[in-house]
């Protein structure tokens, strides 16, 4: 199956959880905290539905709590996903 | 002070048994009736446990186009309903005519979601086209819409023609649907209020969205113990369904007709924490200030408290969120307080519970006993009260507080004391 | 305790914002047409009363994801409100601001689009908002949060009657610790489930004619036009809002009741007895009253049980009738909001909108209908009636400042 970019993250926790608090550039975005971002917990568990409604899979529980910002979920989620 | 409320009847529609008696039994006994869905194939979910309740709408007199039509919903309400009334004695129909003196208030959180969610089924083709067909959709499909159509049925069938209303605060409706109508004799709208709480939700989307936020429990090996308030291995709730009114009546014109008072009705406060829609602040500041309200309005320090009736939901967020608001509201008296949870029996019927739990707080009070909490056997450091575990306890209850916590920020507080303790 | 309305919030389809509705309201403008958001062509009812205005620009795009349109018409409503009552909510006590609002329906559309999910591609597309973004507590939710109001908050649901019981409810949480309450309803169900749904009423018209489908009190009257919109009020309690320097409020809450029907045909209904009870919560005799904003079903049947009310009442033709929701729809429990709201600004401006599109009223119902034009009328006290499906009667009284 088809990996997730980052960009693709970004574009996903957008439509899950609106725009970014703060503007960084890509790298920083990646490594920032979800809270400093703006995304409560209910966004991340969005962005991960939007995931398995496009990529048409079904991800275990354990996917969001090991990730505390958007580089650590593009990790376990292609971990899932090209598994 | 205004007005005061006694409860003089109750009616329960439960998981583990219908009726007043085997709600009780189940709860005393420390049983569980949580169990894998049967209602439809739960494959497909991450949640598969839930509390259902074994109910035959036939048995209970309804017609074959009722047990069809009337949703699941406004059929509890209305068994639950009936219970109430007889064991009250009195009914709106009586010939004094009072029915303008009756009012209804009944809670619910999600209405006729199982019939939304069947019909939606059918309309949509499986879900197949968005401009749904009419041609399928059926004349109830309205009172579906209309979630105020189960307050009206209960208004409607028993005869009420006083101030009627469906409440709905998430999951505290059911505490605060009974605190509504309180009010409601309280200020002389009413002498007399059919209230209580109704939800019947064990239905795919309403499984599909908690499974999406991951707040009900994934135990679905063991249903039986899925439900683990407060205990250190909880995962999230298990759904439930269920419903349980009250008859609630001016205290003086109770007392006047010498009615059997189960208990008081004493306080009731409630408050938001203008937070999140799902999230609860740790330190539980707005339902201690509920608490804190409730008690006060009863004029009773927290020192009289002997039971907690918790709303413990058993998922992590929640038990710690409403330890922490008890202990602030009621100091180290909070420590030597039994606090426990049905929850951990019946499951969590959404609207619905908070009725089922101020049912449990009557009976506790009358009949001098603790419900416990099931299931609970490892304790979690941040959860450190005494939550009664997994066996009843006889205790002389004068004050029992029942607190609850909702989608949307609702934080409520009852109190229900045995009748005469304010005076 | 004295309850006045401080400030406004008006979401219509003939107009966003107080002084558009109102302009519009007084040129007696219908806004009845074809929705748009949704190809109604193939189903019975083709007419709604839909608001023109992109709402989900004037929401934080953080919440859209987790908002159905009938909450960002609310939180938009809300927000006008408060600044129309000049209120700062950071800068008031926050136990002691309430949300009150009523709901009919809940989130439909957000919940059509997750139904649909959930039955063409399976669970694990359920959107984690949907528990809370369509059920019926969402909006009181979604304000408190949005302007950390933290005192006692709920919905009542009564289908129309329950946008005028949470006025009731604003008097009582302000007898107790609120001293402000944000009130009303905004309801929308304007998709094609909730069309189907609201089809099912048995009381909406099947015409085509924008002009003749929603005929309240007229000879040709053959049902009901389904609209969304309503009205948000900031209630406050009369002495908090002189302390904070509101010297001219809107009007006061003045009387309020609830009654239901009975099943039983030989028993009366209860909509006389609502009016009765709001006058007497009031203080007023019906001869005070200068103006009643009717229910105005839009059945023959149940225009001719309102009128008979109000016969009953005030004496036929003794008092001026109107009905401004024959151009906008009945809204849910909207609608009654919407009319306290023009209640109080038809008092401010000592004037009575027209009924629009009405042109034959049925003189045997004996009711003195405005319609052609709005009147000038003195007159310092409102009656609104709402009557909700299922047997639910509401009345409200406002009264000049």
């Amino acid at each position: 199956m088809r990996s997730l970019t980052g960009p693709e993250l970004a574009a996903l926790l957008s439509d899950a959880g609106g725009p970014p608090d703060v503007t960084l550039d890509p790298e920083a975005f990646m490594s920032t905290p979800f809270a400093d971002l703006g995304y409560d917990s209910l966004a991340v568990l969005e962005t991960l539905t939007l995931v398995q409604a496009r990529w048409g899979v079904s991800l275990p529980d354990d996917v969001v709590a090991a990730a505390t910002n958007p580089a650590d979920l593009l990790v376990v989620l292609n971990r899932e996903l090209v598994a | 002070m205004g007005r005061r409320v006694a409860i003089t009847g109750i009616g329960v529609v439960a998981p583990g048994g219908i009726g007043v008696e085997p709600f009780w039994d189940l709860l005393t006994a420390g049983r569980t009736a949580t169990r894998t869905i049967s209602f439809f194939d739960p494959t497909p979910f991450r949640s598969r446990v839930a509390a259902e309740a074994d109910f035959d709408p036939a048995r209970h007199g309804f017609d074959a186009r009722e047990a069809v039509e009337l949703d699941r919903s406004a059929q509890f309400a209305v068994v639950a309903a009936r219970e109430a009334l007889a064991h009250s004695g009195i009914a709106p129909t009586d010939p004094d005519d009072r029915a303008h003196r009756w009012g209804v208030t009944v809670g619910s959180a999600v209405g006729a979601t199982m019939g939304l969610d069947r019909e939606y089924a059918v309309v949509s083709e499986g879900g197949s086209r968005w401009l749904v067909d009419h041609t399928r959709a059926p004349a109830r499909l309205f009172d579906y819409f209309v979630p105020s159509s189960i307050s009206a049925e209960v208004a409607g069938r028993f005869g009420v023609e006083g101030p009627v209303a469906m409440l709905s605060a998430g999951c505290t409706s059911g505490l605060d649907a009974v605190g509504h109508a309180a009010a409601l004799i309280a200020e002389g709208s009413a002498d007399v209020m059919l209230a209580g709480a109704t939800d019947a939700p064990i239905s795919p989307i309403t499984v599909a969205c908690f499974d999406a936020i991951k707040a009900t429990t994934a135990r679905n090996d063991d249903p039986a113990t899925a439900s683990r308030p407060f205990d250190g291995t909880r995962d999230g709730f298990v759904l439930g369904e269920g419903a349980a009114m009250f008859v609630l009546e001016e205290l003086d014109a109770a007392r006047a007709r010498g009615a059997t008072i189960v208990a008081e009705l004493a306080a009731h406060a409630s408050r938001c924490n203008a937070f999140h829609m799902t999230g609860l602040r740790a330190d539980g500041r707005e339902m201690s200030v509920a608490i804190d309200a409730a008690l006060a309005d009863a004029k009773l320090d927290p020192e009289r408290v002997d039971h907690v009736n918790a709303h413990g939901s058993g998922t992590v967020q929640n038990d710690r969120h409403e330890t922490a608001a008890v202990k602030r509201s009621l100091g180290e008296h909070a420590r030597r307080t039994p606090m426990s949870s049905i929850k951990s029996m019946i499951g969590h019927s959404l609207g619905a519970i908070g009725s089922l739990e101020l049912a449990a707080c009557a009976l506790a009070v009358d009949r001098g006993v603790v419900p416990p909490t099931a299931n609970y056997a490892v304790p979690d450091p941040q959860c450190d009260l005494d939550y009664v575990p997994r066996e009843a306890r006889p205790a002389d209850l004068d004050v029992v507080l029942s607190v609850g916590s909702g989608f949307g920020g609702f934080q409520s507080a009852v109190v229900v004391t045995r009748e005469g303790v304010l005076g | 305790m004295t309850a006045v309305v401080t400030g406004l919030g008006v979401l219509a389809p003939t107009g966003a914002g107080v002084e558009t509705y109102w302009a519009a309201t007084l040129a007696g403008r219908s806004a009845l047409a074809p929705p748009t958001r949704f190809d109604a062509t193939g189903y019975p009812h083709r007419l709604a009363g839909e608001i023109d205005l992109d709402v989900a620009a004037l929401v934080p795009r953080r919440l859209l994801a987790q908002t159905d349109h009938m909450t960002r018409l609310a939180l938009v409503a809300a927000e006008w409100a408060l600044a129309d009552a000049v209120l700062e909510p950071a800068e008031q006590p926050e136990y002691a601001m309430s949300v009150a609002t009523a709901c009919s329906s809940g989130g439909f559309e957000f919940g059509q689009r997750e139904l649909q999910k959930l039955w063409g591609h399976g669970p694990h597309q359920v959107s984690a908002y949907q528990s809370f973004a369509w059920f019926y507590a969402v909006n009181t939710g979604q304000i408190s949060i949005r302007h950390g109001m933290r005192g006692p908050s709920g919905v009542l649901v009564a289908e129309q009657a329950g946008g005028l019981d949470v006025l009731g409810q604003a008097r009582r949480l302000l007898r107790g610790p609120a001293a402000l309450v944000v009130s009303g309803a905004v309801d929308a169900s304007l998709c094609p489930w909730g069309w189907v749904a609201t089809g099912t009423s048995g009381r909406v018209s099947t015409s085509d004619d924008s002009a003749r489908a929603f005929l309240p009190f007229d000879a040709a009257a053959g049902g009901h036009v389904v609209g969304e919109g309503g009205a948000l009020l900031v209630v406050e309690e009369a002495a908090a809002a002189a302390a904070r320097g509101v010297t001219r409020p809107y009007g006061t809450v003045a009387g309020y009741a609830a009654t239901f029907d009975p099943r039983d045909p030989r028993r009366e209904p209860g909509l006389r007895r609502a009016v009765v009870g709001a006058l007497a919560d009031a203080g007023l005799e019906p001869s005070d009253v200068g103006v009643v904003y009717a229910d105005a079903a839009g059945t023959p049947e149940l225009d001719e049980q309102e009128a008979a009310a109000l016969r009953d009442v005030f004496g036929a033709n003794r008092v001026p009738v109107t009905a401004p929701k024959a151009g906008v729809g009945r809204l849910s429990s909207g609608g009654g909001p919407l009319d306290v709201a023009t209640a109080l600004l038809g008092l401010r401006d000592a004037v009575v909108p027209p009924t629009p599109n009405v042109t034959a009223p049925r003189p045997d119902l004996g009711l003195d209908l405005v319609v052609g034009g709005a009147r000038e009328v003195e007159h310092d006290a409102a009656l609104v009636l709402a009557r909700g499906q299922g047997g639910f009667n509401a009345a409200v009284v406002v009264t000049r400042p």
